[in-house]
C-alpha cells in the first residue's frame, strides 16, 4: 500500500529509466532508517552497530554528521527497538520517506558522473566507502561507491525530485548515446 | 591561385575539395582550410570593410587578432575567416557591408574621417530630444557599424558541460606547452594539455626549421599515458583557486587544476605607417601560417620590413615559396640580420636601413614607401616584435610591466600555483624556451610532493633581439591605424591624451581603443607606447587596460549547457492529472490550479469556492513546508524562532506560528502542532520553508539549544478537507481518530490511523469553515486520498485548486505572506498584535517590534471592497491627499459575495472601518471604497468552529 | 571558482555554500539602547584585514565559522561552532 514516485500512479510514474552508456535503476524501496540528533550515534553502537567516521560507510550504515546516520537494509526490528529504547537516541528521520534512492552505473559511468557532480568521483579520488554530500543532477544529493560487478554509484535526493532527476540524468547522458549511436 | 606543393598545406588535405561561397560568388578550398585561407587561394584577400570608415580589410594575423576577418555565417554571425573552418556548401557573406564588400555604398565614410574625430559618437549623437540615442541614432548607428545577423531560426543544438579535474593544466600547445606538459607527466603528474589551434605545436607549426623539434615533442608527448592533449580547446579565462573554463566545440569543461603552467606564447604586433590596414599587408606569422598551414602564396612580389631574427627567416621562407623580394627593410639603427641576412644577401635580396613610411593601393596593396622610395609589390610583410599573451595571466593577478631594454612587455606572476613559460614569460632562444618549461614543470611537481630534477637557467640568445620599438609618428595625413577594429589612428589617441585623458582606461573609453573584438590584441602594445610617449611616462606607468575572462568570444550556449528548470512534484501529482488539474509550477513545484478543461476556467473556479462554502471540497497542501522540532528544549526553541508562546502550549493542541526576522518584519507564518512534549510538528510556507529551516539551524548554531530541526516536507503529504460537510466525510472513514464534535475541537491535533495509514490530523485550516487537515508519510498519500475520496462520494466531495484556494482565503481576509506582507511589514501593519507576546523575555524581532510600535503606525493592512465598474488591480496605488501612502496587495472577485475584494495598505490614520480611502485603477481613474475589516465573509468565524 | 574547505565535508565549490555573514556579538536586548540596537542591526563593519564568519554547507545543512581576510579574499581557516563554546 505504499507508493514510492516511480510505482504505477506514483509521482514520477512513466519517468523512463535510462539504460546503455549508462544505466539508472531505482532503489527507492530499499529499506533506511534514519536518525539524527543528540543520541543518535549512542543507540546505533548500543545496538551492535560500527559507527563509522563522519562520511564514511561500514557495513550499510552511513554516518552524515556528528549525530546523524542512515542505516540501509536495516532488520525489520529496528524502529522496534528504536521506539522501546530510552532516550537520548537521536531523532527519527523519515529517510524512506524525505529521499529518493537510486543508482547508476555502465560503461559511461564516470564520464557522466563528472558532468552531473561538482565532486571529482574519479577513481583514485574517491575511495570506496566515502560519502559525498553535494549536488548531483542539480539537487542536493548524498552519493557513494556502490559497485555491483562493475562500477557504481548510490544516490539520495529530494524524494519530490525524482522525475527531475531522472530526466536530468537522461539528458547528460545523451552525448554518450550520440556517440554510441 | 594554384596551391604550393607538399609539404607545404599541413592542415589541408587536397583529396578533400570542400565548395562554398562567398558573396554569392563560388569558391573551392580544401578539409582543412578556414575560410580566410580557401579565400586567398582563390584571390580573394578583402573580407570586409572597417567599422567606422568603411575601407577595405583582410587578413592581417591568421590568429584571429583582428575583426577585419568577422563573417557572416547563415547561423553565426562574427565568424573569424582566419579561424572557422570552411565547411561544404556553406554560405559566407560580407559584414559591415552596405551593398557589396566591393561596392560599399558607404566607402565615402573614408573621405569624412577628418569630420569624426575621436569622441565624435559622444558629443554628436546627443539629441535632438533626451531619448534621441536610444530611439535614433543607436539603431541606425548599430545598423551602420553592421556587426553580424543573429538566425533566430537556427536549428537546436546541445550543449554540454562537464568538470574536469588535473593536477597540471598546461595552457597552450606549442614549443614551451608541450615541453612543460611532457616534463610534468614524466615526473608523475596527472596533466593536461589544453591549445585552442585544432594541432599542437604552436608556432613549431609553420616556423622555419622547427620540424623535427616538433617531431619528437610529439612523439614524446604522444606516448605519456597521464598526459591528455586537447587541441581546438580554447582556455577563456582563469578564476580563482585554479578553476578555468576549457571550450572545446560545444563542450564547456569546468577544471580544476592542481597547478597551471601557462604557455600561452606570444602575439606578433604590427607596424604603425599610412594606410598599414591594406589588404596585403600582412604580419611575417601569418605569411608563413598561410604557406605552411594552407599552402597558400601570400604574393608574388614582397616588400618586407624586419627588426627581429624572425623576419629574416619569413623572407628566406618566401624566396624559397617561389615569392620574390622586392626589398627588405630593417629599422634597427645599425642593425644586422647576421648571418641570416648574408644569406639573402647570397640570394640577392636587396637589404636596406629604413622602415615602411607608407603603403597605397585601391584595395590591395600596390606599393610601399621605404626610405622615400615606392617599391611595387602586392605583398607588405612586418615582423617588428611581439607581445606576450597577457590575458590569462593578468586574469590570474599577474602583473604587466615593460623593458625599456628589450622593448618588450614582462609579466610578474602572482604568489599562487600558476607557472609561465615560453613566449609569454619573455622568451623566445628553443634552448631557453625549453629550459622555462622544464623549470615551471618542476616547480609544479615541487608543490604538489613529487620528486623533482633541478633545470639549469639557460641565456635566451635571442631576447635581445625579439623586439623592436618602432618609433611612432603620427602621419600628417592619418589612416595610420594602432587599433584596426575601431579604425583609430595614431592622432586620435594622441588627441585623447590631449583632451585631457592621460589615464589609459580614461583613453579607452573616450577613445574606444581596445574595446573592439579583438581586445587588443594587436593594439595594446602600440597604444601603451603612443600614450607614453604623448604624456612623457614610461610604457610601463601607462600598462594595458584590465583584462577579463573571456579571452575569446563565447556563445551563450556553452554557458548555459542544458536548461533544467528545477520541478518538484507532490506524491498525489498523477491523481490531480487523471482529475483534469491544469497543474502549474509554483516556485518548483507543480499544483493543480483548478479541475477541468482551461477554456471553462471562470465557472469552474467559481463552483470549486462554492462546493466549499456550502458542501465539501478537498486541497492538496502537501506542498506546504512541514518541519519537526523535537529535543527537550523545543518549546523554548520554537518561544525564541516565533512570536507567540509554546512552551505551555498543551499536547495535543495547534498553535498559528508567526515568525520575524531581527528587524521586526514578517517573513513567514504556519501552525506548530505540539505532538509530544518534546515533539512539535509545525508547518511553514511553500515558499519559505527552505529558508525557514536553515535559519532555524543558523539560530541554533548560535544559541546551541538541545533540539533537532527536520524538514519533513517532502516526507509529508496533506490534504485538507473543508467545507460544512468536512465532518461528515472523516467521520465516514476507518479510523481510530475519534473526529465528532465535542472529541476533537477547533485547533486540536490528534494522531491515529485513518483507512490504516498513519496519520497527523489537525482541525486548521485557510478558508474558514470546517477543516481537518490530514497529513502522512507521503508513500502512503495515494491510499489515504483514494479512501478520503471513497467517503467523500455521497457527500459531493470536490478537489479544489489553488485559485479557489486564495479566493477562499481573501474572503476570510487571511494573508498570504509575500503577497500581501513585503520587507517592511511589522506585525502591527497586519493588525496581528495578538500573536506577539508580551510576557516572552525574547524572541527574534521582539526588540525592533517594540521599537517600531513606539513610533506610531505608518501604514495598516484593510480589507476594501469595489462594486462599481472600476477595480484597482495588485499593486495599484492607494492615496492620501493625492500622495501614495500604500498599495492594493491582492485582489479578486468573490463567487460568495458576489463584489471585487481586496487587501490594501492605507494610512495608519485611516485605518478605522468605514473610513473612505483612494485607490488610482490601471486605467488612471480614481475609485474611493470604505474600509472594511480583514474578514469579508463570516466576520465572527463561526463557520470554522462548527 | 573559489575553494572553501568545509570542516564536516572538506574542500568545495564555494557554490555549494551560502554565506551567513560575519560573527556578531549578540547584546542583551534588555539593557541595550535603541540606537545601539539599531546599531547592532544595520551597521555592518566592514574591516578590513580578518574577519570570522558564518557559512552553511547546503547539501549537509552543516553550519560552520571561517576565517577570512576581506582584503584578500584568503580564508585562514575554518571551524565548528563548537570552538566557539569552547573559547566562551
Amino acid at each position: 500500500m505504499r507508493l514510492y514516485p516511480l510505482d504505477p500512479q506514483g509521482a514520477a510514474e512513466g519517468t523512463p529509466l535510462i539504460t546503455g552508456p549508462v544505466s539508472l535503476r531505482d532503489d527507492s524501496r530499499t529499506p533506511r532508517f534514519g536518525l539524527k540528533g543528540r543520541g543518535t550515534v549512542s543507540f546505533l553502537q548500543a545496538q551492535g552497530y560500527e559507527v563509522p567516521e563522519v562520511n564514511r560507510i561500514a557495513n550499510g550504515l552511513l554516518r552524515l554528521g556528528r549525530e546523524e546516520a542512515v542505516v540501509l537494509n536495516h532488520p525489520e526490528d529496528l524502529r522496534t527497538r528504536w521506539d522501546a529504547a530510552a532516550a537520548p537516541k537521536g531523532y527519527y528521520s523519515w529517510r524512506e520517506e524525505t529521499w529518493a534512492m537510486m543508482h547508476l552505473s555502465g560503461p559511461h559511468l564516470f564520464d557522466l558522473m563528472a558532468k552531473i557532480c561538482p565532486v571529482n568521483l574519479a577513481n583514485g579520488a574517491f575511495a570506496q566507502g566515502e560519502i559525498a554530500q553535494t549536488r548531483v543532477g542539480y539537487v542536493e544529493a548524498i552519493t557513494w561507491r556502490d559497485d555491483r560487478g562493475g562500477p557504481g554509484f548510490s544516490v539520495l535526493f529530494d524524494i519530490a525530485a525524482t522525475a527531475f532527476f531522472a530526466n536530468a540524468v537522461a539528458t547528460a547522458a545523451g552525448e554518450f548515446e550520440r556517440e554510441t549511436a | 591561385m594554384t596551391r604550393l606543393p607538399a609539404p607545404y598545406g599541413s592542415r589541408i588535405n587536397r583529396a578533400k575539395p570542400v565548395r562554398f561561397s562567398f558573396e554569392n560568388k563560388p569558391f573551392e578550398g580544401f578539409e582543412g582550410d578556414v575560410i580566410a585561407s580557401a579565400l586567398a587561394a582563390g584571390g580573394q584577400w578583402m573580407l570586409s570593410r572597417s567599422f567606422k570608415y568603411h575601407r577595405p580589410r583582410g587578413l592581417m594575423s591568421m590568429a584571429g587578432a583582428e575583426a577585419d576577418t568577422l563573417v557572416q555565417l547563415p547561423s553565426d554571425p562574427n565568424a573569424q575567416a582566419d579561424l572557422t573552418p570552411v565547411t561544404e556548401g556553406l554560405k559566407v557573406t560580407a559584414q559591415n557591408v552596405n551593398g557589396s564588400l566591393e561596392n560599399d555604398r558607404d566607402a565615402f565614410m573614408d573621405k569624412l574621417g577628418r569630420f569624426m574625430p575621436v569622441g565624435f559618437y559622444y558629443r554628436t549623437f546627443m539629441g535632438p530630444a533626451r531619448s534621441s540615442w536610444l530611439k535614433l541614432w543607436e539603431p541606425l548607428i548599430r545598423k551602420k557599424a553592421g556587426l553580424g545577423v543573429i538566425d533566430l531560426k537556427a536549428p537546436h543544438q546541445d550543449y554540454e558541460k562537464a568538470n574536469l579535474y588535473c593536477d597540471v593544466l598546461v595552457v597552450g600547445g606549442g614549443h614551451a606547452g608541450l615541453a612543460a606538459a611532457i616534463e610534468a607527466a614524466q615526473g608523475g603528474a596527472d596533466v593536461i594539455l589544453a591549445e585552442m589551434e585544432p594541432e599542437l605545436g604552436g608556432a613549431l607549426t609553420y616556423r622555419r626549421g622547427s620540424d623535427a623539434m616538433l617531431h619528437d615533442l610529439l612523439y614524446q608527448a604522444r606516448k605519456l599515458p597521464n598526459l591528455r592533449l586537447m587541441t581546438g580547446t580554447t582556455v577563456n579565462g582563469w578564476f580563482e583557486d585554479n578553476w578555468l573554463p576549457l571550450i572545446q566545440g560545444r563542450k564547456l569543461f569546468k577544471t580544476r587544476a592542481q597547478e597551471v603552467i601557462l604557455a600561452t606564447g606570444c602575439i606578433e604586433q604590427p607596424a604603425i605607417f599610412r594606410n598599414n590596414d591594406l589588404p596585403g599587408v600582412m604580419l611575417g606569422s601569418a605569411a608563413q601560417r598561410l604557406m605552411r598551414h594552407y599552402a597558400v602564396k601570400p604574393g608574388s612580389r614582397a616588400a618586407m620590413m624586419a627588426a627581429n631574427p624572425d623576419g629574416y627567416r619569413v623572407a628566406l621562407d618566401l624566396l624559397e615559396a617561389g615569392v620574390e623580394i622586392a626589398l627588405l627593410a630593417d629599422p634597427r639603427p645599425g642593425g644586422s640580420g647576421g648571418g641570416l641576412a648574408d644569406d639573402l644577401r647570397a640570394k640577392g635580396v636587396r637589404i636596406v636601413q629604413g622602415q615602411f613610411e607608407e603603403a597605397r593601393g585601391k584595395s590591395h596593396v600596390s606599393e610601399v614607401k621605404i626610405a622615400g622610395e615606392w617599391v611595387p609589390c602586392d605583398l607588405a610583410v612586418v615582423s617588428v616584435g611581439y607581445a606576450p599573451m597577457w590575458q590569462l595571466p593578468c586574469h590570474a593577478g599577474a602583473k604587466l610591466g615593460y623593458d625599456e631594454d628589450t622593448a618588450q612587455f614582462s609579466l610578474t606572476l602572482p604568489d599562487a600555483p600558476i607557472g609561465a613559460a615560453g613566449g609569454v614569460a619573455g622568451l623566445f632562444g628553443a634552448e631557453a624556451v625549453a629550459a622555462s618549461a622544464q623549470s615551471a614543470a618542476q616547480t609544479a611537481l615541487a608543490r604538489l610532493g613529487k620528486d623533482t630534477r633541478d633545470i639549469a637557467p639557460v641565456p635566451d640568445s635571442e631576447a635581445s633581439l625579439a623586439n623592436f620599438e618602432l618609433p611612432v609618428n603620427a602621419n600628417p595625413k592619418g589612416k595610420d591605424f594602432i587599433d584596426r577594429d575601431e579604425d583609430l589612428q595614431v592622432k586620435d589617441l594622441q588627441n585623447a591624451v590631449k583632451e585631457g585623458y592621460s589615464e589609459l582606461e580614461l583613453v579607452k573609453r573616450f577613445s574606444t581603443v581596445g574595446m573592439g573584438p579583438s581586445q587588443g590584441r594587436h593594439s595594446a602594445l602600440a597604444t601603451a607606447r603612443t600614450v607614453a610617449k604623448a604624456t612623457s611616462r614610461k610604457v610601463a606607468e601607462v600598462g594595458v587596460t584590465t583584462a577579463r575572462p573571456p579571452f575569446a568570444p563565447e556563445t551563450l550556449g556553452v554557458l548555459s549547457g542544458h536548461h533544467h528548470p528545477a520541478e518538484r512534484r507532490s506524491a498525489l501529482h498523477q491523481e490531480h492529472i487523471r482529475l483534469g488539474a491544469d497543474m502549474r509550477p509554483v516556485g518548483a513545484w507543480r499544483r493543480p490550479y483548478f479541475y477541468g478543461p482551461k477554456t471553462d476556467a471562470k465557472r469552474l473556479i467559481e463552483e470549486e469556492v462554492h462546493a466549499v462554502r456550502n458542501g465539501v471540497g478537498v486541497l492538496d497542501v502537501s506542498t506546504l513546508g512541514g518541519l519537526e522540532v523535537r529535543g527537550p528544549d523545543a518549546g523554548e526553541f520554537l518561544n525564541r524562532i516565533y512570536t507567540m508562546a509554546y512552551k505551555k502550549q498543551p499536547v495535543g493542541r495547534c498553535r498559528y506560528c508567526l515568525m520575524t526576522n531581527e528587524m521586526g518584519t514578517v517573513i513567514d507564518d504556519g501552525v506548530a502542532y505540539r505532538l509530544a512534549e518534546d515533539l512539535y510538528y509545525v508547518t511553514a510556507t511553500t515558499g519559505a520553508v527552505a529558508r525557514v529551516y536553515s535559519d532555524m539551524l543558523f539560530w541554533n548554531a548560535q544559541w546551541r539549544l538541545d533540539v533537532d530541526v527536520l524538514n519533513v516536507t517532502a516526507a509529508f503529504s496533506g490534504f485538507n478537507i473543508t467545507g460544512p460537510k468536512a465532518r461528515a466525510i472523516v467521520e465516514a472513514l476507518e479510523s481510530d481518530i475519534d473526529f465528532s464534535r465535542d472529541g476533537f475541537a477547533y485547533l486540536d491535533g490528534r494522531e491515529g490511523t485513518v483507512a490504516g495509514v498513519p496519520v497527523r490530523a489537525m482541525r486548521i485550516g485557510f478558508t474558514g469553515e470546517l477543516s481537518y487537515e490530514l497529513h502522512c508519510p507521503s508513500t502512503y498519500a495515494k491510499t489515504l486520498w483514494d479512501a478520503v475520496m471513497q467517503a467523500g462520494v455521497t457527500h459531493g466531495l470536490r478537489p479544489y485548486g489553488l485559485e479557489a484556494s486564495r479566493i477562499l482565503r481573501l474572503e476570510k481576509g487571511h494573508i498570504l505572506i509575500g503577497q500581501d506582507t513585503d520587507a517592511l511589514t511589522s506585525p502591527d501593519e497586519l493588525g496581528f498584535g495578538w500573536a506577539v507576546s508580551k510576557t516572552k523575555p525574547f524572541f527574534v524581532g521582539k526588540r525592533a517590534i517594540e521599537m517600531r510600535r513606539n513610533k506610531g503606525l505608518p501604514r495598516k493592512l484593510v480589507g476594501l471592497t469595489f462594486d462599481g465598474p472600476d477595480v484597482p488591480g495588485e499593486s495599484c496605488l492607494v492615496l492620501k491627499d493625492d500622495i501614495p501612502v500604500g498599495h492594493v496587495t491582492s485582489v479578486l472577485w468573490s463567487p460568495t459575495l458576489n463584489t471585487h475584494i481586496a487587501l490594501a495598505y492605507v494610512h495608519g490614520d485611516d485605518a478605522a472601518e468605514g473610513t473612505p480611502v483612494t485607490v488610482k485603477c490601471r486605467n488612471g481613474a480614481r475609485v474611493t471604497a470604505p474600509v472594511r475589516g480583514h474578514a469579508f465573509f463570516d466576520p465572527d468565524n463561526k463557520r470554522q468552529e462548527l | 571558482m573559489k575553494i572553501l574547505t568545509c570542516p564536516m565535508n572538506g574542500p568545495r565549490n564555494i557554490n555549494e555554500f551560502q554565506s551567513f555573514g560575519p560573527l556578531k556579538a549578540n547584546p542583551d536586548p534588555e539593557t541595550t539602547s535603541d540606537q545601539d540596537w539599531a546599531r547592532h542591526l544595520f551597521r555592518a563593519d566592514n574591516t578590513r584585514g580578518v574577519i570570522v564568519e558564518w557559512w552553511r554547507h547546503v547539501p549537509s545543512n552543516y553550519f560552520f565559522l571561517a576565517e577570512r581576510n576581506a582584503t584578500t579574499n584568503e580564508v585562514i581557516r575554518t571551524f565548528d561552532p563548537s570552538e566557539l563554546e569552547a573559547a566562551q
